[in-house]
């Protein structure tokens, strides 16, 4: 379903994923720790490539335009966070349909300045150069680069600054943290801002290698989703894992059959993965303690 | 100036007067056990005054600054400090971070703080705590409290891992390092053997003795315990006050015996 336009060869193993995990990251945030079943998720990728590319028509510096995405989703995120979910947190339901309907207004917006046709972002660095006899494009390795440099930028934020400590205990347990004197709201609007930026990085990384559309970013929600939870829900550590495993067989799947089959098979690893995962969970309970928050 | 004072404080739960236009005034020094049967209004009181709850009607100031509308948050800056029913740490830190995260800076506040909220602070911590511009953690702060709550042998140790009378401890320590002028605990010995609760009561005392706390209103149903460490009790009796006085006086007084149905003696 995914990115079956890759061309097949073993370094796209790497590279899809490298994807899964990075469009996954912002996920951690908003849904992982926030518990906000977020379906606007991929309108915040699309938010990302789309500015973009409307950076790159007006200025024509695409770099440029991978800088302002994450900022641009970012003030979209907080936006969204203060304004309406914020009043849902202990509400699952409603904040579910609360993300849908802002999905879907999102996408018409875009699709209303940008019109439903296909656009095109240029990669900024092009080009490619041989490894081992295969075929690297630059831009791939470079997600790869930008996706691990991410997760460790990441997991050493959230343990070891005092944002992080502070966003950790207000997941952990927000009245107490408020009687810590924590500003718990500050703190959610913080994180939902964090995993709404990192989305629009993700949308920006993955335009150059992609047609753009308006439905863009519905081709990462479902995984992403997958990714999260089959990772264990607040955990980056299991994120990662789950993110390789699914987007590494995934592309290594496209070797042997068609991506639609290949999807298939991803989405019956991801359930038998559902079924294993509290087994999982207790053999990390019995190696030793869990962070706190179980954000990383 | 009163460290706090509560008045013609209501809150009906659906046509329910949990807290009916009670008066509380606490002084600096001062220790106050709250009892009552269950259902006389206690907690629901306890919650009013750090801010969980709202109150339909009445005030509360705290240090001279009314507090009645502002969250939770800005009460705990401003010195106001809480030990839960359910003992509350966080179980995935060690020890050390748990009283970390009492006594690091906390950012920006939720509400802008009233000009006389800069002036309060106390205990052991005062100062840094509320600070908005600081950044610095008081380090001395953290040994002095892992002392006073004995914890120096465990810092290392996961707080899920530590027994039930050490997390309290704990959950002390932390709320010691926000530097709290008030302390409100709800039912500290709850759950608690007859050995703990008397180590928990001993635990108070000393840091009494020692200055770190300054004003406390514990919220009880061991009458040994409240006797142990309050100076002065308020009997609550279906959402009011009944009492006020020394526990020796209130035990006497014939509408507190019919209220408690003989629980006092």
């Amino acid at each position: 379903m995914i990115l079956g336009f890759l061309p097949v060869d073993s370094f796209n193993v790497i590279v899809l994923a490298a994807v899964f995990v990075l469009v996954a990251t912002g996920l951690h945030f908003t849904f992982g720790m926030l518990n906000v079943v977020n379906l606007v998720h991929g309108e915040l990728i699309l938010i990302g490539a789309y500015t973009t590319l409307q950076v790159q028509r007006t200025t024509g510096n695409v770099l440029l335009g991978m800088a302002l995405a994450p900022l641009a989703a970012g003030i979209v995120g907080v936006a969204m966070e203060r304004g309406v979910l914020r009043f849902l947190y202990d509400r699952p339901l409603d904040s579910l349909l609360a993300t849908f309907g802002l999905s879907v207004i999102i996408r018409q917006v875009v699709q209303f300045v940008f019109s439903p046709n296909p656009q095109i972002v240029r990669s900024p660095i092009g080009g490619s150069f041989l490894l081992g006899g295969f075929n690297i494009p630059w831009w791939r390795l470079i997600i790869v680069l930008v996706t691990s440099v991410l997760l460790v930028g990441v997991i050493q934020f959230l343990q070891r600054s005092r944002f992080g400590l502070h966003a950790r205990a207000t997941v952990a347990n927000p009245l107490l943290a408020e009687t810590m004197g924590i500003n718990s709201g500050a703190m959610r609007a913080g994180l939902f801002a964090l995993g709404s930026a990192i989305a629009g990085l993700a949308g920006a990384m993955l335009a150059p290698i992609s047609t753009l559309n308006p439905q863009f970013g519905l081709l990462f929600l479902v995984n992403s989703f997958l990714v999260v939870i089959i990772g264990g829900k607040g955990s980056l550590r299991g994120l990662v894992v789950a993110g390789i495993v699914l987007g590494g067989t995934l592309a290594a799947l496209q070797f042997v059959m068609s991506t639609v089959m290949a999807q298939i098979l991803i989405l019956a690893i991801a359930i038998i993965g559902v079924r294993v995962r509290p087994l999982l969970g207790l053999l990390r309970e019995w190696r030793g303690r869990r962070p706190l928050g179980s954000a990383v | 100036m009163s460290v706090l004072s509560v008045s013609g404080l209501a809150k009906t739960f659906a046509g329910f007067k949990a807290v009916d236009n009670v008066d509380l005034e606490l002084e600096r020094g001062e220790m106050l056990g709250l009892i009552g049967a269950n259902g006389a209004g206690k907690s629901t009181l306890l919650h009013l005054i750090y801010g969980r709850l709202r109150p339909d009607r009445g005030s509360i100031r705290f240090n001279g600054t009314d507090v009645t509308l502002l969250p939770v948050t800005n009460r705990a800056r401003m010195g106001m400090g809480l030990v839960f029913q359910i003992i509350s740490v966080f179980d995935g830190l060690t020890v050390e971070e748990n009283l970390l995260l009492g006594a690091l800076p906390k950012g920006p506040l939720p509400f802008p703080p009233p000009a006389s909220e800069a002036s309060v602070g106390g205990g052991v911590a005062a100062g840094d705590g509320e600070g908005q511009g600081s950044t610095a953690v008081d380090q001395g702060a953290i040994e002095k409290v892992i002392d006073l709550v004995d914890l120096r042998g465990v810092r290392a140790r996961s707080a899920g891992k530590l027994g039930h009378g050490e997390k309290q401890r704990l959950e002390i320590g932390m709320v010691l390092l926000t530097g709290p002028t008030l302390l409100l605990l709800d039912e500290p010995t709850s759950g608690m053997t007859e050995p703990e609760s008397r180590h928990t009561a001993s635990l108070l005392q000393t840091l009494r003795s020692e200055g770190a706390i300054e004003a406390a209103i514990v919220v009880e149903h061991n009458i040994e315990f409240i006797r142990l460490v309050a100076d002065r009790v308020t009997v609550m009796h279906r959402g009011s006050v009944l009492a006020d006085g020394p526990i020796d006086q209130v035990q006497d007084d014939p509408a507190v015996q019919a209220s408690f149905l003989g629980r006092l003696h």
